[in-house]
């Protein structure tokens, strides 16, 4: 059986050079998260940093553990006899508690960005409407009277692919465009919805996703801080096209975003009310 | 229980072909036919990843080797949208559930269990039968929905709907989709049929002696997973019933009024929440289910080729019995970004974190059964080890996903494709090849080769890491996953198609090396070395039996058990190893707490013994 | 009796006696198993389909509590109601008698044939539910409590049918002592649990 003890070296060694590869390209961020575009995107980035610390310094410890044993203890003579050795309490006890108490602060951390992600958004936060279909975003602003109208997908038809209320009067005002604009450092509350099947609106620089469900509005308020045109690819499969399902968001001043809207028509016009 | 049973009561073994190899009822021939079918599937969900790579890779590259093998799937030479979506469907639904489920609980549950509680068969053998069966239709229901009009079903292994509630969504949401429901169901069945016999024949046909602490860790984790999967499985079952009703008759349990392809869809009221609350109910146990037995096996694995006791045996239990019970409340972290209630998630989130606990404790019980060792590297320790390493990485990358904050950015990204895979594709792949290195001398008379079962232990082992690793350099960019082609996101890095090659090929070169894992599966039938009973010096009650045991296990005389799987190396004994046959007053035993009674001539030995009071 | 006859009966397998595996039981806590194996078969089994039930249920409790608008049952179903409680104490009486007499007797026969027959006639009468509701215009599909209504009838209609299938298989084996006492205290447990599912569904369709 001793003559097998050469793929205990070399499995240490490869192991070695695995968490070499994994530190070198992950510590050295080789290929990394887009650039940070948002706040609450800030904190996630950190609460990331900080699990990548933790669980990697898990990953090497028990790495190099790993490694190491398989290296030292590989049957060499006939004579070597292993260690009669049951279990160790405290030591159990210590290997439990210390992952308890680091997941438990990582839980700590987590739920409270959790939390404050998930807050009611503030009182001056700009409302858009987000609706998902096979394959592309649509986005409702509210226009003049600064209220979103109502949308249900038993309002679409041919003259109003939207699926706004006609009746509502609150729509007549209201814009909707094919991409996303928004002011710089203005909160903005997205409120999702599907036509169809699931979507996830997901915008990669801003952290942001959360999936649209058909038959219930999802929430999810952000405050962008960097000018400059995003993807908005969708993050759940939602068909053939799930690939090409892809909008596009575009954070400018509020200057030119106000410049923007302005130049859109309003759903009344597109959809030829009469009102 | 004094007595036991005589071969004059044992059943008459069969003696017709049909009786004796198909229609059997002895458990060590349905393990058989269930590994057999299990890694049929296996083979087929893997030639399905393959075509998923093409157009990852060579996006709108004419593959014509490819296209002439499956012409029905590729259109000018390039993979069809549609027929990647049913690749990947297929491919994660016949691996997880078709072939490690069936594997590991089919194949695994009915050789291990009666053997190692030292039973003739189990409880009920007609089920057994009837459950192989029942999971053989299952199969081949699940696989004629490749070859129906619209394709396979489209919608993702998780078959959310209303993607696969409504068949104008997409095109394998017609009977490709009916035909995966039938299968699931009809799958579900045949697991709860075997699962109510591993579960009664651990509990019930244990022999004289085996106490519930005297089991291997194998039977403690097959006897989760039974319990498990028992418990999860009928949610996935009513799940999936629903689901029938509201794509045939009309009901709207996950369905509200869409619009799909123009045409308005009259229902009310359902949410597609509920179906993701079903499957996950299942869906989640699932991924303990695929790893508890091969936990199990890799400990069996270590302890034997360690020659030392399994570090802290009790641990061990009981963090099986933990991570079961756990499993049950986790399920939600697959919907924090689903619209569920936020202080739902944070309720998944702490069970979540906390279930890694058990876990990390089970990784340094291996980690302590090194120590000290005096370690043999055959093809099942390889493999053994190897599990170490690669579920230290994947579940790591777990308390990512598994906290929300951080979920917001990697949901549905690489990220989770590469930290799914390296635990279920890679840990528990890994489990089942250790265990059949390990088991196949027992199962056949005959060991494999080392020779090649190392060239492919290495393949395997540094292949899989190529794959799955660069993956996770997909996720933190924030690369979707399910996607046919990468061509319109300006956010990913220009060099993301270095890295899909870099995957690709080293997804080809591992494939191959699974070509010499079954060259030596076949090899080693006609030509491997004989073994005889006992070829790695285990303790475990199969090794007692003949390699391959008789019909009824035990011939005459039923096995009868002094001592835990585990004395290895116990000071004072004759051999490094000593049988769970072996009775006590023949060899000392270092079975906790009982040690100081059943040998009292080890309390000089207090050093080596920290358990001897 | 497990001195003289090597392989103890009531673990033997449901496949006729040709049982041919036995550990002998609990190992080294001793005593013989917790219970028989039949018996802890079939209770593994009512976790399951309990299971299956109980997943079905929440999902019915949280839909039809959102609609807020409960079915009001065909008076049918009262009397089904009746008839399968009939079955389970039919049942539990020729159970008694059986485990008096050591096997069946006519009067214990009788008694059991007459749990059959109300099993029957429950199912009949569920049918007869469903065609009072197609009567009334409330189908599958008119509203939530209707489809869920459908629903767990079938599921437990379909779970009774397995009763009666097993109920009868003992009663072809009626005259086979061993069979008798080995399924007849697990099948009977199979059948008084259907009817405490039937109580729990007539609760949860109630709910608002």
């Amino acid at each position: 059986m001793q003559a097998g003890s050469v793929h205990g070296v070399l499995f240490a060694v490869a192991v070695l050079v695995l968490v070499g590869i994994g530190v070198v390209t992950i510590g050295d961020q080789w290929w990394w998260l887009p650039p940070v575009a948002s706040i609450h995107g800030a904190t996630i980035d950190a609460l990331f940093t900080v699990t990548l610390v933790v669980t990697g310094i898990v990953f090497i410890l028990v790495h190099l553990l790993l490694a190491y044993f398989v290296w030292r203890y590989r049957a060499r003579s006939p004579q070597q006899q292993a260690y009669f050795y049951l279990e160790n309490r405290p030591l159990e006890v210590v290997y439990t508690l210390v992952p308890a108490l680091t997941l438990t602060s990582l839980i700590a951390v987590g739920t409270r960005a959790w939390f404050r992600i998930h807050s009611s958004p503030p009182a001056e936060a700009m409302p858009v409407r987000v609706i998902g279909e096979q394959f592309a975003w649509r986005f409702q602003y509210p226009g003049a009277d600064g209220t979103l109208g109502r949308f249900h997908p038993r309002f679409i038809s041919e003259e109003n692919p939207f699926g706004l209320d006609p009746e509502d009067p609150a729509s007549h005002d209201d814009i909707i465009t094919t991409e996303l604009h928004v002011p710089l450092n203005r909160p903005v509350v997205a409120y999702i919805n599907s036509k169809d099947v699931l979507h996830s609106f997901f915008v990669p620089a801003l952290r942001v996703k959360q999936d649209a469900v058909p038959g219930m509005t999802t929430r999810f308020w952000f405050i962008p801080t960097q000018t400059g045109t995003y993807d908005i690819p969708c993050a759940e499969l939602c068909g053939q096209g799930h690939y090409i399902m892809r909008g596009q968001m575009v954070v400018e001043s509020n200057a030119a975003f106000e410049a923007w809207l302005a130049q859109q028509p309003t759903f009344s016009t597109m959809v030829g009310l009469s009102h | 229980m004094a007595t036991q049973p005589t071969a004059a009561t044992v059943h008459q073994e069969p003696t017709s072909f049909w009786r004796r190899y198909i229609f059997s009822m002895d458990h060590k021939v349905i393990a058989i036919q269930y590994m057999i079918t299990a890694g049929l599937m296996g083979i087929i969900g893997l030639v399905m990843s393959w075509l998923m790579r093409m157009p990852l890779t060579w996006p709108g590259e004419s593959i014509p080797i490819a296209a002439k093998i499956f012409p029905g799937l590729f259109e000018g030479g390039v993979l069809r949208p549609d027929a990647y979506l049913a690749m990947m469907t297929m491919h994660g639904t016949l691996m997880v559930f078709f072939f490690l489920t069936a594997i590991l609980l089919g194949g695994f549950g009915n050789l291990l269990i009666p053997l190692q509680c030292g039973a003739r068969d189990m409880a009920f053998p007609f089920v057994n039968m009837l459950s192989y069966w029942v999971f053989l239709l299952s199969c081949l229901i699940m696989l004629a929905s490749l070859f129906v009009t619209g394709g396979a079903a489209a919608a993702g292994w998780t078959a959310y709907p209303p993607l696969s509630a409504v068949a104008a969504a997409v095109p394998g949401s017609g009977l490709g989709q009916t035909l995966w429901l039938i299968a699931m169901a009809v799958f579900i069945v045949s697991s709860v049929m075997g699962g109510l016999n591993y579960i009664t024949t651990v509990l019930n046909l244990r022999t004289q002696g085996m106490s519930m602490m005297r089991l291997p860790l194998t039977v403690w984790a097959l006897f989760v997973a039974a319990i498990i999967g028992l418990l999860a499985f009928p949610a996935l079952f009513a799940g999936a019933v629903l689901l029938l009703l509201d794509r045939h008759l009309g009901t709207s349990f996950y369905l509200d009024h869409i619009v799909v392809g123009g045409q308005h869809l009259a229902r009310e009221g359902g949410n597609p929440l509920l179906w993701q609350h079903l499957f996950w109910f299942l869906g989640h146990p699932e991924v303990y289910i695929l790893i508890l037995p091969p936990m199990g096996i890799v400990s069996e694995i270590i302890a034997n080729n360690a020659r030392k006791p399994i570090f802290a045996y009790r641990a061990m239990v009981y963090s099986i019995i933990a991570i079961g019970f756990l499993s049950f409340i986790v399920w939600g972290h697959h919907m924090f970004v689903s619209g569920m209630n936020i202080w739902l998630s944070a309720a998944f989130t702490l069970t979540t974190l906390i279930i890694a606990v058990p876990s990390a404790v089970k990784t340094f019980n291996w980690l302590g059964t090194l120590w000290r060792g005096k370690l043999r590297f055959p093809t099942p320790m390889l493999f053994a080890i190897g599990f170490v390493s690669t579920f230290v990485t994947g579940g790591l990358t777990g308390i990512f996903l598994g906290n929300p904050t951080i979920d917001i950015q990697l949901h549905d990204t690489y990220f989770v494709v590469a930290h799914f895979h390296i635990v279920m594709a890679t840990s528990a792949v890994f489990g089942v090849f250790a265990g059949v290195y390990y088991w196949f001398p027992k199962m056949f008379g005959r060991l494999m080769s080392e020779r090649l079962g190392k060239l492919h232990f290495w393949l395997t082992f540094l292949g899989m890491y190529g794959i799955f690793f660069p993956m996770h350099y997909l996720g933190f960019m924030g690369m979707p996953r399910r996607y046919y082609g990468f061509g319109l996101l300006q956010y990913l890095a220009p060099d993301t198609q270095a890295i899909q090659l870099f995957i690709t090929i080293s997804a080809f070169i591992t494939g191959a090396a699974q070509l010499l894992f079954l060259y030596n599966l076949v090899w080693s039938l006609w030509r491997g070395k004989r073994a005889e009973a006992n070829p790695w010096q285990a303790n475990t009650l199969e090794w007692q039996a003949p390699s391959p045991p008789p019909h009824g296990n035990w011939g005459e005389h039923m096995p009868v058990v002094y001592r835990w799987a585990y004395d290895y190396s116990v000071p004072g004994a004759s051999q490094d190893f000593i049988p769970q046959t072996v009775p006590l007053e023949q060899e000392p035993t270092g079975e906790h707490r009982r040690a100081a009674v059943a040998a009292p001539e080890l309390s000089g030995n207090g050093e080596a013994h920290r358990n001897g009071g | 009796m497990r001195a003289t006859v090597v392989i103890p009966k009531e673990i033997r397998g449901i496949d006729g006696g040709r049982f041919r595996g036995d550990g002998g039981g609990r190992g080294a806590e001793g005593g013989g198993p917790l219970m028989p194996t039949a018996q802890l078969f079939v209770w593994l089994l009512i976790v399951g389909v309990g299971m299956l039930f109980a997943a079905l249920s929440s999902a019915a409790i949280v839909r039809i509590g959102l609609d807020g608008q409960t079915l009001r049952f065909p008076p049918i179903v009262w009397g089904n109601t009746a008839v399968l409680l009939l079955s389970s104490l039919v049942l539990g009486l020729a159970q008694w008698h059986v485990g008096r007499q050591g096997m069946f007797q006519p009067s214990s026969l009788r008694l059991f044939g007459g749990a059959v027959g109300c099993g029957l006639l429950f199912l009949l009468g569920q049918l007869g539910a469903w065609y009072e509701l197609i009567q009334q215009g409330i189908l599958l599909t008119s509203s939530s409590a209707a489809a869920f209504f459908y629903v767990l009838t079938a599921a437990h209609g379909v779970h009774v049918l397995g009763g009666i299938v097993a109920l009868s298989a003992l009663w072809i084996n009626r005259r086979r002592g061993a069979v008798v006492r080995r399924w007849l205290g697990p099948v009977a447990t199979y059948w008084h649990f259907l009817t405490l599912v039937w109580f729990a569904l007539l609760a949860i369709l109630q709910l608002r």
